[in-house]
């Protein structure tokens, strides 16, 4: 409970000051700063040791790894795009085979969207996020760990299709029929969704930290009007990505499950519908499309007004623009399908929404120009690559409002029109951000300079080549090339635009080792960089670069909107009470405004979270080999590796450390964490089962009669329903009983959750062994998504129940002993959550068909 | 009015939290709600190939488009309204304090987002007006 002792927080209201303009300057520091850095220190720092290297929790480490890796994957896709450039260089070359250009073009295409553009600008998140809120690291770092090896290993399963010369081939959106086992029946398309689900896995994961950390662990003071851009924008992203990753998700297992099980959710024959992959894939794909740009556009408006030297002009109308672009980016997929026959009202809203979305844009770019224009602009290399991307910006986001409208899409669909408009939008709102990133904050991470005559170079051929090499494609598009061919005849007229595009990407790609060559030469012989080497005003430069392990001696307080531009000192701490040096220890403040709420103890480092990604990602080889024995000794494996990172060890700590006490406030234990996370973790798993009931509806729509057999027996389904609501009463009164001290009630309905859960999955099993003597999953489209959707939901329940047997099972019954309980108090919720989406369930799978077949 | 609860009390009569978080989270699920169920009803309108659905005509289903539509602009145009209102307010009442200067901030948010929403939503009421449900433009 938070006492309060004089003077307290709010006390500041009283005199209408701003936070924190501290008056306490003759109380006397407790301890002597030599002291503080020495054992934030040892607290902090990782061992120089092979283990350390696989268990380091560090954000700054997993950072710069994320960047490392996604810049990897960059180059890996760079290479191909230049291989497919020579083989189109000129007209009937025989470079690359029609099958080796497939496969090519496809790993270019998933290579640079999933494992590069997305990933890089997490690299970029983990290292600058807590750095800008002022905290010590995420919110949960060792889901921070596992977000990356989990993108690492999926990214090495995806490329090790390569060496089965059976890489994915179908292009990046991977439409079906032509990747069903039929016309693709080798390994390619499993590679390319199993390595995505273990994707999606990676970005949910992100998804939840960035969301928690941003609402969470914000430096006291930092209220949401006073957060820095690149919070929003990335806040944002993380959001998309957890209401888009599950349609993402599900279309792969479908796609799974049709090529190696049987079942039919893509088989028209069978009364699959080849459109389902569309909506679902494109669902994901264009909020996809935001959330590779938008976090770019935050790091523009982070270092623009810098360059600038005012602060950035409209900060609301930026902040607004960038939460409406992830909005109504939510609602513009169709526009990927204007093409496949829908009636035009259907269609009218999406269009009207993909234009409407270029306003916001034009409102971040009015911004920028406005902040140049009025401002007094030093034109540094990063300056320079924002320039670039605001130039190509444009001419992207123009294009792109063009093919919103119906009749030109359709001229266009399918040519080079559309590549050269992607690339002008993910080259220019993407690769063109990040170059200035690295430039601007390379010397944050590295302690060095980059080179500023090199960068230039770098920036020009990169600019002028990106611009020869896709110009000339939006008239290749004009003229009616398709893309995705391999090659083209000598009189189609194409040949001069084609080796102009060739000498581009060539040029394009000399800039980007130019830059390579800054990196090596900064590292060896780059000048030092200093704490804010561009007079800087977000609470990252207050710190050394590189930055110390535990980054702040002294958690800062913040007073406007421009940390480092103001007069207030964010690190004074005359009492030392902001060194939170009993631990790993940081602030957590209120989400509205900033105050301080509780002190997050981080976890030690650990190498729970590579073990499980590598479990994790070899139960997806397994499920490649379709070793079921293999992947099951996996599953539980991956489940045990789960309750070792979940077991409790910090209650001996939070005993230890007992209240902190900050300016004035007592501050105990935060334990509202871990329930943000569980509870984005139900938002994502609510998406996962509304694109489920999605695909029910979806399939039933387009068949002649639904269900295409025999609607599955009512009572039994009610029995089912009732044994759920009868858990979840029970869990509710033990919890409750539990707030009142009646620990053995608490306990009793716990046990009482799991066994009926047990009892649930029980008459599940006999409704399935009834069922199955009409219907199986493979008959066809019906069988398929009913079995999906209900053993779905059983593995969700599975889990619950592991997680009350958890609960129960942890020492000394220790949730159940201490208030506020957040173990089982979490559990539970997930328990309600599972046991909600079986009243959806009942409705729609086997009420309704009986409603129908009566009327 | 100088101790900390009254400062809070105050602040709830000028934008109480409910009213900001209204102005904030409707028109989005205004703009949301008018997209799915419009596509919905014209998808499922135009389904058999022909433009009506049970006792309703062609009509009758812009209608109800255009019903959705309407109701989904008047609750944005609420929220706007509740926004501009605290926005006012606010600016008037609580100038320079921390819990005022948030607050202001939300319904300075809520504005932003009700009147490009109320934009969003027009433009895309407008087709019930104009074209035909099951229409095909080849």
């Amino acid at each position: 409970m938070r006492g309060r002792a004089a003077p307290t927080f709010l006390d500041e209201l009283r005199t209408n000051r701003i936070f924190y303009e501290m008056t306490t300057a003759a109380v006397p520091a407790v301890s002597t700063e030599p002291d503080i850095h020495e054992r934030l220190n040892s607290i902090w720092e990782t061992p120089k040791t092979l283990w350390g290297w696989f268990a380091t929790v560090d954000h700054k480490q997993v950072g710069i790894r994320y960047l490392a890796t996604a810049f990897l994957f960059l180059l890996i896709g760079g290479v191909e795009a230049l291989l497919l450039r020579i083989q189109l260089a000129a007209p009937d070359q025989g470079v690359l085979s029609p099958e080796a250009y497939n496969q090519i073009f496809s790993l270019h295409g998933i290579t640079m969207i999933f494992w590069y553009a997305a990933p890089i600008l997490s690299g970029f998140g983990n290292y600058l996020v807590p750095l800008m809120l002022g905290a010590r690291d995420m919110a949960f770092p060792r889901l921070n760990a596992f977000s990356y090896w989990v993108f690492l290993f999926s990214g090495l399963f995806l490329y090790g299709s390569l060496f089965l010369l059976q890489a994915p081939h179908a292009g990046w959106f991977a439409y079906v029929p032509l990747t069903n086992n039929r016309f693709s029946p080798g390994f390619n398309m499993d590679f390319f969704a199993l390595s995505l689900i273990l994707f999606t896995i990676s970005q949910t994961a992100g998804a939840i930290n960035f969301i928690v950390t941003i609402l969470r662990l914000r430096a006291p003071g930092m209220a949401l009007h006073r957060m820095p851009l690149f919070m929003y924008s990335t806040g944002t992203t993380a959001v998309l990505s957890l209401l888009s990753m599950p349609a993402l998700l599900v279309a792969c297992i479908f796609l799974e499950l049709d090529r190696q099980w049987g079942t039919h959710f893509f088989d028209v024959a069978r009364g699959g519908d080849t459109l389902l992959w569309q909506q679902a894939f494109w669902f994901f794909g264009h909020p996809w499309v935001y959330i590779i740009f938008l976090p770019a556009t935050g790091m523009i408006s982070m270092l623009l007004p810098v360059f600038a030297r005012r602060p950035i002009v409209g900060y609301t109308y930026v902040a607004v623009a960038t939460m409406l672009t992830g909005l109504v980016g939510m609602g513009v997929w169709v526009h990927h399908m204007f093409a496949v026959g829908m009636g035009q009202m259907a269609m009218s809203f999406f269009s009207a929404a993909s234009m409407t979305i270029s306003v916001f844009s034009a409102v971040q770019v009015f911004a920028w120009i406005g902040t140049l224009w009025s401002g007094r602009p030093v034109l540094k290399t990063p300056l320079l690559f924002a320039l670039g991307f605001i130039a190509s910006f444009a001419i992207g986001g123009l294009n792109g409002v063009v093919t919103a409208v119906v009749p030109f899409d359709w001229q266009v669909h399918d040519t080079y029109f559309v590549v050269s408009h992607l690339h002008y939008v993910l080259i220019g709102a993407n690769v063109f951000p990040v170059f200035a990133g690295f430039y601007y904050w390379l010397p944050k991470m590295t302690g060095r300079m980059l080179g500023e005559r090199l960068g230039a170079w770098s920036f020009w051929l990169m600019f002028i080549g990106f611009n020869v090499a896709f110009f000339p494609m939006q008239m290749l598009g004009l003229l009616g090339m398709r893309r995705r061919v391999y090659t083209y005849e000598a009189g189609s007229g194409w040949t001069g635009l084609n080796q102009l595009a060739t000498a581009g990407a060539f040029l394009l790609a000399v800039g980007i080792l130019l830059s390579i060559i800054n990196l090596f030469q900064s590292r060896r012989r780059g000048e030092p960089a200093g704490p804010d080497p561009w007079r800087a005003d977000s609470l990252e430069w207050s710190t050394g670069s590189p930055p110390e392990h535990y980054a702040f001696a002294h958690i800062p307080t913040v007073a406007s909107r421009h940390p480092l531009w103001d007069d207030h000192d964010e690190e004074a701490d005359p009492r030392g009470e902001r060194a939170l040096d009993q631990g790993r220890l940081t602030l957590a403040t209120s989400w509205l405004d900033g105050r301080p709420a509780a002190y997050s103890r981080m976890p030690e480092d650990t190498a729970t979270p590579f073990v499980l990604a590598l479990l994790l990602s070899s139960f997806c080889i397994a499920l490649l080999l379709k070793s079921l024995w293999m992947a099951g000794a996996l599953l539980l494996g991956s489940l045990a590796t789960l309750a070792i990172w979940l077991w409790p060890k910090m209650e001996k700590a939070r005993e230890k450390i007992g209240e902190v006490v900050v300016d004035g406030l007592r501050l105990g234990w935060d334990e509202r964490r871990g329930t943000g996370g569980m509870v984005l973790l139900i938002v994502s798993e609510a998406l996962l089962f509304v694109v489920l009931f999605f695909a029910y509806y979806y399939l039933g729509a387009g068949a002649p009669r639904w269900p295409l057999d025999e609607p599955p027996k009512l009572p039994l389904a009610l029995t089912m329903l009732a044994v759920l609501l009868a858990s979840s009463a029970v869990l509710h009164w033990g919890e409750r009983g539990l707030r009142h001290g009646r620990r053995g009630r608490a306990r009793g309905a716990v046990l009482a959750a799991i066994l009926l859960g047990a009892d649930f999955l029980v008459l599940q099993a006999l409704e399935y062994r009834d069922h199955l003597k009409s219907l199986l999953p493979t008959s066809d489209a019906y069988g398929s998504i009913f079995y999906t959707i209900t053993s779905f939901h059983a593995a969700h329940l599975v889990f619950g129940v592991l997680a009350l047997v958890f609960v129960l099972l942890l020492p000394r019954l220790e949730p159940l002993e201490r208030p506020p309980h957040r173990p089982l108090h979490n559990a539970a919720l997930y328990w309600h959550f599972v046991d909600f989406v079986w009243i959806f369930i009942v409705g729609l799978l086997y009420v309704a068909p009986h409603l129908k077949g009566k009327g | 009015m100088n101790d900390p609860g009254s400062v809070r009390a105050r602040l709830g009569t000028l934008a109480s939290p409910r009213r900001l978080a209204f102005a904030v989270i409707a028109p989005p699920l205004a703009w949301a709600a008018q997209g799915l169920l419009g596509w919905y009803f014209a998808a499922r309108a135009c389904r058999t190939g022909g433009p009506g659905w049970g006792p309703l005509s062609s009509g009758g289903v812009r209608l109800l488009l255009l019903t959705v539509s309407v109701a989904a602009f008047a609750v944005t145009v609420a929220a706007l309204a509740a926004a501009r209102r605290d926005m006012r307010r606010l600016a008037q009442k609580t100038p320079g304090t921390p819990l005022g200067e948030s607050a202001g901030y939300l319904a300075t948010v809520g504005v932003l987002i009700g009147t490009a929403l109320a934009i969003g939503i027009f433009w895309a009421g407008l087709p019930a007006l104009l074209v035909d449900v099951c229409g095909e433009m080849r």
